[in-house]
């Protein structure tokens, strides 16, 4: 099994460091309207929540493209979009069940290709709010975090 | 296990491709023309020479299978559940362990004088797409003004000096479309140069030896070229002929798993009649998306792997020259003609609008005209969420906030 993106906002800051970090990295500029992970936040109750694609087995956004661009990366796991087919019809964001495909301001589709398996925001998250983990390790972490609510002060 | 798909279509190219995920399966797909398999949804962009044939026409990557055979020209007859048998019009048959049904649909053009001399052309296979590009271009005229009409006049509006959107209903894209959204695209539609006549009925079309005029029930129009965009009509003859149930729409009924009323046959895409997921009512569902999943999920439970299409609402985009247009979920005008009282909310300003429809307090639908595509992909996120069938569950669980 190939390794995915894990986010805890939990413990997110909401810096943002992952946003700049993926614009600087695919356009060579730090600007958050390129970057494939968004985050989320709720300014009042002060939650922030770092979505990005989740590369679903069964991914709606290659079902959705009629130019069959969309296609799974064997390597990395990753969902990625043949740009020379793509028409930028954006029904692959339209599909999206997350909202984790975006459209960069020129119309470019712009989904997380995980950085050809080694995503730059997860070296960066100072909080490891975003990991990169293999799925069985993440049954663990999840079961961990599951657990610890039994004893709030652990 | 042999599976037989009927169809070169999107559907029953993905049904090959989910049957294909049993390693014990073989599948034949059968395929009445010639033409490779190719993507529908581009061709009013090939239409325009916006992009060549080579990116119209492909093949699913990971088919080419020992296990997979492509049969091409040759025509079903008849199809016989029972004995579990398709039969050719050559007189030669071949049996099979399943079927699966992805004929596709054919358009419809409604029995007006004149409608088939050469110059009227509809737009839903390849070779219709050539035959227009290939035909002189002068005066263009567009009959119906559903998604295929419009994007069918913005490619013309490329390469005619004129063209004329007609639509016999108060206004275009009447079945995407609320009037209040459909008035915007149209202004930009009418911005850029194309002609848009509302409430008239096409009478005939003239001409000697080649469409020369269209004449409505206003007025007549030059035409050297016509293109039909009235709607679709499932292929389900094959079906119907062999005894299996069709819907009210004269399309296949099927359950979750696709399969129809005979064991082992199975319907996907334009054929099918699926139920939406607000009322459970069987409809058509004539969209690329609908063909890719429940191609896999019939192929999958054709080859003995479970699995079941989810409700999926209807959506769409099209691009009006530099405006983006998107629709998702049901419009107030169906709403309204199903008896229900839709509550609608508008928001937006200058190039910006939102027309949003509300059934009981929950967001059903939503269109909008947007130049930034990103607001357009937020709203979407909304509805999601207050439909409450995303199409995927979560892969694992966001922790609950309770604020403290």
């Amino acid at each position: 099994m190939t390794k995915m993106i894990v986010t805890n906002p939990e413990v997110c800051t909401g810096c943002r460091v992952c946003e700049t970090v993926c614009s600087l990295v695919h356009f060579g500029e730090c600007n958050p309207a390129r970057a494939r992970i968004r985050v989320m936040r709720w300014e009042l109750q002060g939650i922030d929540i770092p979505v990005t694609c989740l590369q679903c087995q069964e991914a709606p956004c290659e079902d959705s493209c009629p130019t069959h661009a969309i296609h799974r990366n064997p390597e990395t796991g990753a969902m990625e979009t043949r740009k020379e087919l793509c028409i930028q019809c954006h029904m692959c964001a339209l599909a999206c069940p997350f909202g984790a495909t975006l459209v960069s301001p020129e119309g470019e589709v712009l989904r997380c290709d995980l950085c050809g398996g080694e995503p730059e925001c997860v070296k960066l998250c100072e909080k490891k709010a975003i990991q990169y983990l293999p799925p069985t390790q993440l049954a663990t972490s999840k079961m961990r975090h599951a657990a610890k609510k039994y004893f709030p002060d652990l | 296990m042999h599976i037989v798909v009927i169809g070169n279509g999107v559907a029953g190219n993905s049904a090959a491709k989910g049957a294909l995920r049993n390693p014990d399966t073989r599948v034949t797909l059968i395929d009445g023309d010639t033409t490779p398999y190719y993507s529908a949804c581009v061709l009013p962009d090939y239409v325009s020479g916006d992009i060549p044939r080579e990116r119209v026409v492909f093949e699913i990557p990971g088919q080419a299978s020992r296990r997979f055979e492509r049969c091409q020209g040759k025509r079903v007859s008849a199809i016989d559940p029972l004995k579990k048998e398709v039969l050719f019009t050559e007189a030669s048959s071949t049996p099979f362990d399943r079927l699966i049904l992805a004929a596709g649909s054919v358009p419809l053009i409604p029995p007006v004088q004149g409608s088939d001399l050469p110059g009227n052309f509809t737009l839903k296979t390849l070779d219709d797409a050539t035959r227009i590009r290939q035909w002189a271009l002068g005066n263009a005229v567009v009959i119906g003004s559903g998604l295929i009409g419009i994007e069918a006049a913005i490619a013309l509006r490329k390469l005619a000096q004129k063209v004329t959107l007609i639509e016999a209903m108060d206004r275009i894209g009447p079945r995407i479309l609320d009037p209040v959204m459909a008035e915007r695209a149209q202004q930009t539609l009418e911005s850029q140069g194309i002609d848009v006549g509302l409430e008239e009925s096409v009478v005939g079309v003239h001409g000697a030896g080649k469409t020369e005029a269209v004449e409505t029930e206003k007025r007549d129009l030059k035409a050297d070229l016509v293109v039909w965009a009235t709607g679709m009509k499932p292929q389900s003859t094959l079906a119907g002929d062999a005894g299996i149930t069709l819907g009210e729409n004269d399309g296949i009924l099927v359950d979750a798993s696709m399969q129809t009323s005979a064991q082992g046959v199975y319907a996907v895409g334009d054929v099918a009649e699926y139920p939406d997921p607000l009322f459970s009512e069987p409809r058509l569902n004539l969209f690329w998306y609908f063909g890719v999943g429940q191609g896999r999920v019939a192929g999958m439970n054709a080859a003995g792997l479970r699995s079941e299409f989810p409700p999926t609402l209807q959506m769409g985009t099209a691009q009006l020259f530099d405006t983006p247009l998107a629709f998702v979920g049901y419009t107030e005008t169906e709403l309204h003609a199903r008896g229900l009282s839709p509550e609608t909310k508008d928001a937006g300003n200058g190039k910006r609008f939102f027309h949003q429809v509300f059934l009981d307090g929950r967001l059903v639908g939503i269109q909008m005209i947007h130049p930034n595509r990103e607001e357009i992909l937020w709203r979407n996120r909304v509805m999601n969420v207050a439909l409450d069938k995303p199409s995927k569950p979560w892969g694992f669980t966001i922790p609950l906030f309770d604020g403290g």
